[in-house]
């Protein structure tokens, strides 16, 4: 049977007006009503009680947890930067290899769709070969293959521009695999939806 | 608060949430540690306009419907066919199951999803109108009178079994 359109209008307000949330107005309406009417009264005390929740107690232990959360995701971090400094050593421009070009791409893609961020997809790019870069041109100094004349500050400092040079060229390709990767997700997000 | 503490102290909401989305302690219990690890490696996203429980709710709820998009998902309910089907139960049988059914989370098993899914969340996630309607992409109004007439719906059939 249809509910009478007061209660059904009273019914629709009682959250409001269990709030403090109704105009004056509306509520000396709804309390003249409901004084009226014993079925709204228990209507009103029904939607004040709480309803009576079972308790569900978690199994899971949260410290552990974590802990082995973090443990995992060192554990990826490792891989990538490992990965990095594998690419950097055997496919980059230091080896005079063009190799880069689809494998930095390949290592932006992977990096992007795992951490979804794109500052991250940065520092596994670069910072592994600049790193390599550097270091294999100091070797380069110490081992006498620098010209002697060059100073210490003017060898440093167009070590590092250069290094930062070549790494903007291999970081530029991880990029291009991060916006595939990017896109991809973009797609497929859609498709979800 | 300590973001651990925080993780902390949602955890168990998060537990009960998908408890009662999935019915199983073992899944359950997966996809809590899913949310968990999602949350602590995608860290970055964390946009400071909402708030981190909201945030945590909406990682537990996309991984919800990629569970219910799973094969584990389809075998599980497969399985459960089959066993409502083949079975046959004696009276007392009968007498005992519509007993155990008697509880808060049986009756939210038969509200529609979306109501199920606003008073699972108002009670058990303990999230605000706001946030529950913010994660429904409804308003908090929405959330409030949904909330509001499922609860009634729950205490009338309660008090009908009861009484």
């Amino acid at each position: 049977m249809d509910k009478h359109p007061t209660q059904a209008i009273i019914e629709d307000l009682l959250p409001l007006y269990n709030e403090g949330l109704l105009s004056t107005e509306t509520t000396t309406w709804l309390e003249g009503q409901i004084q009226e009417s014993e079925e709204l009264q228990k209507l009103v005390t029904q939607s004040t009680i709480p309803l009576d929740k079972e308790e569900i107690d978690s199994p899971v232990q949260h410290d552990k947890m974590i802990t082995t959360i973090k443990r995992r995701l060192a554990f990826y971090q490792l891989i990538f930067v490992g990965l990095s400094f594998y690419l950097a050593i055997q496919t980059s421009l230091l080896n005079e290899s063009f190799g880069f070009i689809l494998w930095y791409a390949v290592l932006g893609l992977l990096t992007y769709l795992f951490y979804k961020d794109i500052k991250i997809v940065f520092y596994v790019s670069f910072i592994p070969i600049f790193i390599w870069s550097i270091g294999g041109n100091i070797a380069d100094y110490m081992n006498g293959q620098i010209d002697t004349t060059v100073s210490l500050g003017r060898f440093l400092y167009q070590s590092v521009m250069g290094s930062t040079l070549v790494t903007l060229i291999h970081c530029l390709f991880a990029f291009i695999g991060s916006l595939i990767g990017f896109f991809y997700l973009k797609i497929r997000n859609g498709e979800d939806q | 608060m300590e973001l651990e503490e925080l993780y902390k102290e949602i955890q168990p909401r998060i537990y009960a949430f998908f408890f009662i989305k999935t019915s199983s302690k073992e899944i359950a219990e997966d996809l809590t540690q899913e949310v968990f690890y999602e949350a602590i490696k995608s860290m970055h996203s964390f946009s400071q306009q909402s708030s981190i429980q909201t945030w945590l709710f909406s990682i537990a709820r996309n991984r919800l419907l990629k569970h219910y998009r799973s094969k584990k998902y389809k075998n599980q309910l497969n399985e459960m066919l089959k066993k409502e089907t083949g079975e046959s139960i004696t009276p007392e049988q009968e007498v005992l199951k519509n007993e155990a059914k008697q509880n808060l989370i049986e009756y939210l098993n038969q509200l529609d999803e979306l109501s199920k899914e606003v008073v699972t969340l108002r009670i058990y996630g303990e999230l605000s109108f706001k946030e529950i309607g913010s994660l429904l992409g409804k308003s908090e109004n929405f959330a409030r009178v949904t909330f509001h007439r499922a609860k009634l719906k729950l205490q009338k059939e309660m008090e009908g079994y009861h009484g």
